[in-house]
């Protein structure tokens, strides 16, 4: 919870604002920063102190629940050596097919909403439903339909992340400034210039939250479905660790999972904010 | 509109001439036509620096309009060069509005290019050093890479400014440039504004609400009426160039000015909207 | 007036033809995986009748009262703290960032270890989805707040409470119902899933076990019902924030 310059409007985590509908959750509001932010002292020692906390209260009461950070983390070795990474890795595979194809359709779809706005309006309350029911819901539906499959998978992360990029990158483009077209039209730009040049440029700082957006949300789409569906992943490893009340294993993996989440959204945060600088001086 | 590409007599560059002739044009809501310009009679010569004044609403944007050649109007002839406006190439008229309209993801020198981008007559590939030379001359040759945000209200008109020029245009029509600037900007910019002017001593159509700015900036001031829209009056400005802002301040200028002020008063029927 | 009438139409063609493609192609596919509308109304009915439906409803949304009771207040009360406090806000940080960006569900594991197979795991992984996005937009509405409207009231001899009352609440008031929106928005999430996962019962249960059966028509109608809770309680946030911000004059 970084400054986030004070003035913001109200903290939004959708992007546009739907009355009356579930809107995207999970997703950290458009004016803040973290991790590459500002890490100041007070936080840092926050954190020490609650990781303290954990170490000293485990050892102290010894609960069945709590294993202490020292015995987690050497069990996130062990993991590791077991082939949690591979487990890892079969997460992201379908973290990013799934966001590929999810990308790609909204491409698609925000091209046909922007050109012909009528069927965006039609549309607009289907989407809205859509966006409202928790994709959670669904995956059983997706099991289903394709057992659970490599296909099941990448769907769910697909419905996790594919009416949030349709929706905000819609948006997005739909608020380009009138002013800066008129400008390009007096000089006698083509219609397809003035989109390259001053629709999208205008369009990018939006589309990039979009896409950090999708991005958390893909994550979670990629882990809940591995849960649900539990052939492989880590989604299993959680599964299997719980079901063995192999505790140390478990918070280990989630550990895991943590790491790799926050790893992302920097990587992602960072690259948002070197593309925008424009917005940022003077 | 299609805009032809030939017309060797606008070559860039070189100064021409407007015309309006009977000019009628309006706007029109759910099946109603309202009636703007009734009438429009106005000659602008090459080279020429021409101020148009009028009370709130008498059509000046609409005149704009049509003299960009975005807006064909129902009766009458807009000639620029000779030619009716809507046929003239891309570029060859260059519009200042009062917001800058910089894009604020491109560099000022980019932004500068931007106007000739569109009209196709650069590739955009142009490259910086061609346009170091137009920054220097509007006084921004410090600020080429830096972006608009990094700019001052005043700093990112001239750019405005720049990005016009750039296109080496004909004519250039400047909707009230100055008027989102403060108050000793707006002196600044108008003595800038001459000064780059004479350079190149292109035809110039300055729309403004302030009388002081338009007797100063020009060789001539077109009062026009309340709607529907005429003609109320020209009067020429006798003062030599270069001009000195410190002629504001004369006894010559100041009876000019009551003049113009008393005529625009007349064309308006009311004091509304007219500042001194 | 016809305008309008047509733009209204026009959404109920569009429904319509809908209704019908699903209609012709689920018919035409003639697969039991893809049930056409026909046969979902025939699985709702029928688990409305013999009280199934309704039954997995109450079963769920206990505990996801019960999650909200805990969740949503103490969201507030911590956003509250976090937005008018810096110093609070910082101790804070850096657990509600993680928390907001990393996915809850990896979780859900351990807090079943800690609270059982029973209702209070539910309801604690309730709590852990509502709490950060109440708290974060609680916060964010208070620190909308014009420190120095605050310093003005207080210097006018306006006791904490007054000021909180006139000042604090009315602003931040718009971003603490957007907050509860997502806030309920991400409960009903977290209501299902650790049913659909671990604890089969309730409306997850309910799912899973149709899924078990291979009753497709079951699924699609515990699908939109959860969808439509989703969509009528977050209405009625929409709804309540109107009427209280009528009230308050805005």
């Amino acid at each position: 919870m970084k400054a986030d310059g004070g003035a913001t409007v109200e903290v939004r985590l959708d992007g546009p604002p739907p009355e009356g509908v579930t809107t995207p959750a999970g997703a950290p509001p458009s004016a803040r920063r973290i991790g590459g932010g500002s890490a100041g002292v007070v936080e840092i020692l926050s954190l020490g102190t609650g990781t303290l906390a954990w170490e000293l209260s485990a050892r102290l009461w010894d609960l069945a629940w709590l294993p202490p950070l020292s015995s987690v983390v050497a069990a996130a070795d062990d993991i590791v050596r077991d082939g949690a990474l591979g487990a890892l890795s079969s997460t992201a595979y379908i973290f990013l097919l799934g966001m590929v194809t999810a990308m790609a359709c909204a491409v698609v779809t925000t091209g046909l909403f922007t050109l012909v706005p009528a069927v965006h309006r039609l549309a607009r309350p289907y989407f809205y439903m859509a966006m409202a029911v928790p994709p959670l819901a669904v995956v059983p539906f997706f099991m289903l339909i394709w057992g659970p499959s490599l296909s099941a998978r990448v769907a769910t992360v697909w419905l996790f992340t594919y009416f949030v990029m349709a929706v905000m990158a819609t948006e997005a483009l739909e608020h380009s400034p009138r002013d800066l077209r008129d400008m390009a039209l007096s000089y006698g730009g083509s219609r397809l210039s003035v989109l390259r040049t001053v629709a999208i440029p205008a369009a990018t700082p939006r589309l990039l939250e979009a896409l950090r957006i999708a991005v958390v949300r893909g994550i979670k789409g990629a882990v809940n479905a591995e849960l649900i569906i539990g052939v492989v992943g880590v989604g299993r490893l959680l599964r299997s660790y719980s079901a063995g009340y192999r505790i140390e294993e478990l918070y280990a993996t989630v550990l895991l999972v943590l790491a790799a989440s926050l790893i992302t959204y920097i990587l992602i945060e960072r690259f948002e904010y070197r593309v925008t600088r424009w917005e940022r001086h003077g | 509109m299609a805009r032809s590409a030939n017309a060797a007599e606008l070559g860039p560059g070189r100064s021409i001439g407007l015309t309006l002739r009977s000019v009628r044009h309006g706007y029109e809501s759910e099946g109603v036509r309202s009636v703007v310009l009734d009438g429009l009679d106005i000659t602008v010569d090459p080279g020429e620096f021409v101020s148009v004044v009028g009370p709130s609403g008498c059509g000046k944007t609409t005149l704009l309009k049509t003299l960009q050649g975005l807006s064909r109007p129902w009766e009458g002839e807009v000639l620029v060069g000779g030619q009716p406006a809507w046929k003239v190439p891309a570029g060859r008229v260059a519009t200042v509005f009062q917001s800058d309209c910089l894009l604020p993801w491109r560099r000022i020198w980019r932004n500068v290019v931007y106007g000739a981008e569109m009209a196709q007559r650069r590739s955009h590939r142009a490259k910086k050093a061609e346009v170091q030379a137009l920054l220097e001359q509007v006084g921004l040759g410090e600020n080429a890479d830096q972006f608009p945000s990094q700019l001052s209200g005043g700093m990112r008109q001239r750019v405005n400014l720049a990005r016009a020029l750039y296109v080496e245009p004909s004519v250039m029509l400047m909707d009230e440039p100055f008027a989102a600037l403060d108050g000793q900007t707006q002196e600044v910019m108008q003595a800038e504004l001459l000064r780059i002017w004479a350079l190149h001593k292109r035809t110039v159509v300055f729309v403004t609400h302030r009388l002081d700015e338009a007797i100063y900036l020009s060789d001539r001031v077109v009062i026009l009426t309340q709607r529907p829209t005429r003609v109320h009056s020209v009067v020429d400005v006798p003062f030599d160039r270069p001009r000195p802002l410190e002629i504001k301040r004369t006894p010559a200028f100041n009876e000019l000015l009551d003049d113009v002020w008393a005529r625009l008063r007349e064309a308006a029927g009311s004091t509304a909207g007219i500042a001194r | 007036m016809i305008a309008r009438a047509w733009r209204y139409g026009q959404h109920v063609l569009v429904f319509a033809g809908l209704m019908v493609t699903w209609h012709l192609l689920t018919t035409s596919m003639n697969d039991p995986m893809f049930p056409t509308p026909e046969r979902v109304w025939q699985s709702f009915t029928r688990t409305w009748n013999d009280g199934s439906l309704m039954e997995a409803f109450r079963d769920s949304n206990g505990a996801l009262l019960a999650g909200l009771a805990l969740g949503v207040p103490g969201g507030i009360v911590l956003g509250m703290l976090a937005g008018y406090f810096r110093i609070i806000d910082r101790i804070l940080a850096p657990y509600v960032n993680m928390m907001l960006v990393v996915p809850m569900v990896a979780l859900v594991p351990i807090l079943i270890i800690v609270f059982g197979l029973g209702t209070s795991s539910r309801v604690a992984v309730i709590v852990l989805f509502v709490l950060p996005d109440v708290l974060v937009n609680t916060r964010g509405g208070v620190r909308l707040a014009d420190r120095q409207l605050l310093m003005m009231a207080r210097s006018y001899g306006g006791s904490t409470l007054s000021v909180f009352r006139t000042l604090l609440l009315p602003t931040a008031f718009p971003s603490v119902m957007t907050g509860l929106r997502i806030g309920i928005g991400r409960g009903i999430t977290g209501m299902i899933v650790v049913e659909l996962t671990l604890v089969a019962s309730g409306m997850g249960g309910f799912i899973m076990e149709a899924l078990g059966r291979f009753r497709a028509g079951h699924m699609i109608v515990m699908i939109l019902l959860i969808g439509l809770e989703a969509v009528v309680l977050t209405s009625l946030c929409v709804l309540a924030e109107r009427r209280v911000l009528k009230r308050m004059g805005a």
